[in-house]
């Protein structure tokens, strides 16, 4: 359409990238905080003790706690609290499958001490950001689904056409020309991306996987008709599951699950379990799965069947499958990194980081490359003005909301009913507000304007801990607690490089108009409504 | 004049851009559904594995075929070349299995 190839994937590459970079910007936001979601969990619910029952004593706790909640459930899940995933005991119980294909299911935290759920504040912790960053918020999955699947397949278009535009990959990974204007902006872009293509590829391609069956149903249907329980077909036949037991309909009392450890133990050795799963429990037709810890990209691993009733163990499996399915677990594994350790999940911290940078400067690419032509216009055009308000209001506006959401977990009172509703209302609020203030002020003020407010956010958040909480900077060290810690220190370095990335903009700026006003006094107006951004 | 012919060249581009959307997005989806089925149904592999590597193809095979619309000299091009293996994958899709194929 444009002349030559390169050019036209320019062109693909710019446009794919643009309607999409904002809800991209959030995607890769809440997923990078979701590396840290047990930690974020665990600050946002500053009530909660910290475990120290023994694995028998949880497993006999949860017991307990289902057994009087649940006894005609379908299925038990159990997550004792033997990793970082699980700080605290987790149950879960689900029912039977409804008309709508879907099972109930509810989720405790229990305290092992006395089977009895931990009282916390109500708050969607770091669990909801990071469930945010596939599901957004206020809207329905169904829609969800494909908004998320539609951006996500943008963006692998924008990152397959970015590539072959970029013929000189190699060279361009040694250029960076700084305080050039429009070729630094470019620069960075490049540079970040070609550093982080595998990453950045592999991040895009395996998110784009978990919507595929939504996106493109008819690879289901094909294999396995419209029946209703397709889905369910696939995914028993997928994951091998050879010990579907219809419920029998007899009652027989479950085995006692913490008699089991001995036997998990002394083929694992101690603390390797991750889940305990109980099929149709208080029936004759029970199974118990137990399932070894993630230690390997696959989604899958070694696990251990029992009869629920008797307790014998019935088979074995070290994890592996069909290299198809194999392929598939370890894609989806790769996304997720729940194998890695804290050193790893940095890693895909630093690297997600670095996504939402090349996302964020592909749009204010955008803009700084039209600007010339905007200002010799009257007026500039409504979609250039869209997509700067919008630039200001994801870029620096995101970052304060986020800020705005921990602050509101400290702030609403523990009380309210619904709180954590109010916990992501401010987020979302804080936010729009953010999108509306481009509205108000200069655009090159605004920017500077919102990062100094998201720097002033994150400054004062260990305050705002501090004065909330008992377990301030001071308890913390003292205690060695060290998520509280962490979350301090994180948000000082976050407000300390906003404050610089602000102070930077605004000396440049200045820079810009002092320059302005010596060499052509007419054009002063012009400069002040340029983008600073360009101008550094 | 000149203004006029500009302002009509102008309009023909973004109806040309607006065509090339369009074809890109409807064109590669059905082209990438009906290679899809054809490799569920032609695969030699259990059914769920089949599924699977179909599944983990599709957005591949629909990257291609967006990228192949908007490389393509024009839009005639453009079609043709997602008709065709359209109309190919989706015929051999419904005659794989009464062969018996895979399935």
């Amino acid at each position: 359409m444009k002349n030559g190839f390169r050019q036209s994937m320019a062109w693909l590459h710019t446009w794919t990238g643009l309607v999409v970079g904002w809800i991209l910007f959030f995607v890769f936001m809440l997923g990078n905080l979701g590396r840290f979601d047990t930690e974020i969990d665990q600050w946002m619910r500053p009530e909660l003790p910290i475990e120290t029952a023994s694995l028998s004593q949880s497993i006999q706790a949860a017991q307990q706690r289902l057994q009087t909640q649940a006894s005609q459930a379908e299925t038990w899940t159990i997550w004792p609290a033997t990793n970082r995933d699980y700080p605290n005991l987790r149950i879960r119980w689900e029912g039977a499958l409804n008309a709508e294909g879907n099972r109930k299911r509810t989720d405790e935290t229990l305290d092992a001490a006395t089977a009895q759920p931990v009282i916390a504040r109500e708050t969607g912790g770091g669990q909801l950001l990071y469930k945010m960053h596939y599901a957004l918020h206020y809207i329905p999955r169904g829609v969800s689904d494909w908004l998320i699947g539609i951006c996500s397949f943008f963006m692998l278009v924008a990152i397959v056409s970015g590539v072959i535009t970029h013929k000189k990959i190699f060279a361009d990974f040694f250029t960076f020309r700084p305080s050039k204007g429009q070729r630094s902006w470019m620069d960075l872009h490049v540079v970040l991306a070609t550093l982080t293509l595998p990453f950045f590829l592999m991040i895009t391609y395996s998110g784009l996987v978990f919507f595929v069956f939504t996106l493109f149903p008819q690879v289901l249907s094909a294999g396995y008709g419209s029946e209703k329980h397709a889905r369910e077909t696939f995914n028993n036949e997928l994951n091998a599951l050879t010990f579907i037991e219809e419920r029998s309909g007899t009652p027989a009392s479950l085995t006692n699950l913490s008699g089991l450890i001995d036997t998990v133990q002394s083929r694992w050795g101690a603390d390797q379990i991750r889940l305990i799963e109980v099929t149709n429990p208080n029936d004759s037709s029970a199974r118990v799965r137990v399932l070894h810890l993630l230690d390997s990209s696959s989604r899958s691993s070694q696990e251990l069947t029992f009869d629920g009733v008797s307790g014998h163990l019935l088979d074995e499996s070290n994890g592996e499958s069909t290299s198809a399915r194999g392929f598939y677990d370890h894609i989806l594994g790769l996304h997720r990194g729940l194998f890695g350790d804290l050193t790893l999940r940095w890693l895909y911290f630093f690297s997600g980081v670095i996504g939402a940078i090349i996302i964020g400067s592909g749009l204010v690419l955008w803009v700084v490359k039209r600007r010339p032509k905007q200002l010799k216009q009257n007026k500039p055009d409504f979609g250039h003005r869209l997509v700067e308000g919008l630039n200001v209001g994801t870029i620096a506006g995101l970052p304060i909301a986020i800020a705005a959401y921990f602050w509101a977990n400290r702030l609403v009172p523990v009380e309210l009913t619904g709180r954590q509703n109010w916990e992501v209302n401010s987020l979302f609020v804080v936010w729009l507000l953010a999108l509306m203030y481009p509205l108000i002020r200069p655009i090159n003020r605004a920017w500077i304007e919102e990062f100094w407010l998201v720097s002033a956010a994150f400054l004062l958040l260990p305050l705002v801990n501090a004065l909330t909480t008992e377990r301030n900077f001071i308890h913390s060290i003292a205690t060695q607690d060290s998520v509280f810690l962490s979350m301090d220190i994180a948000a000082l370095i976050t407000g300390v490089l906003f404050a610089i990335t602000a102070t930077n903009l605004s000396r440049r700026q200045q820079a810009a108009t002092g320059q302005a006003t010596v060499s052509a006094k007419g054009k002063r107006k012009d400069i002040n409504t340029l983008n600073p951004v360009e101008a550094a | 004049m000149a203004n006029k012919s500009s302002l009509l060249s102008l309009t023909s581009y973004r109806i040309e851009v607006a065509l090339r959307i369009l074809l890109a997005v409807a064109g590669g989806y059905v082209c990438t559904v009906a290679t899809i089925i054809f490799l569920v149904k032609a695969l030699p592999l259990t059914r769920s594995d089949a599924v699977v590597i179909s599944a983990l193809l599709s957005f591949t095979i629909f990257t291609l075929a967006v990228i192949w619309v908007f490389a393509s000299r024009n839009l005639r091009r453009a079609a043709l070349g997602l008709l065709l293996p359209t109309v190919i994958f989706g015929l051999l899709g419904f005659i794989f299995p009464i062969l018996g194929g895979a399935q």
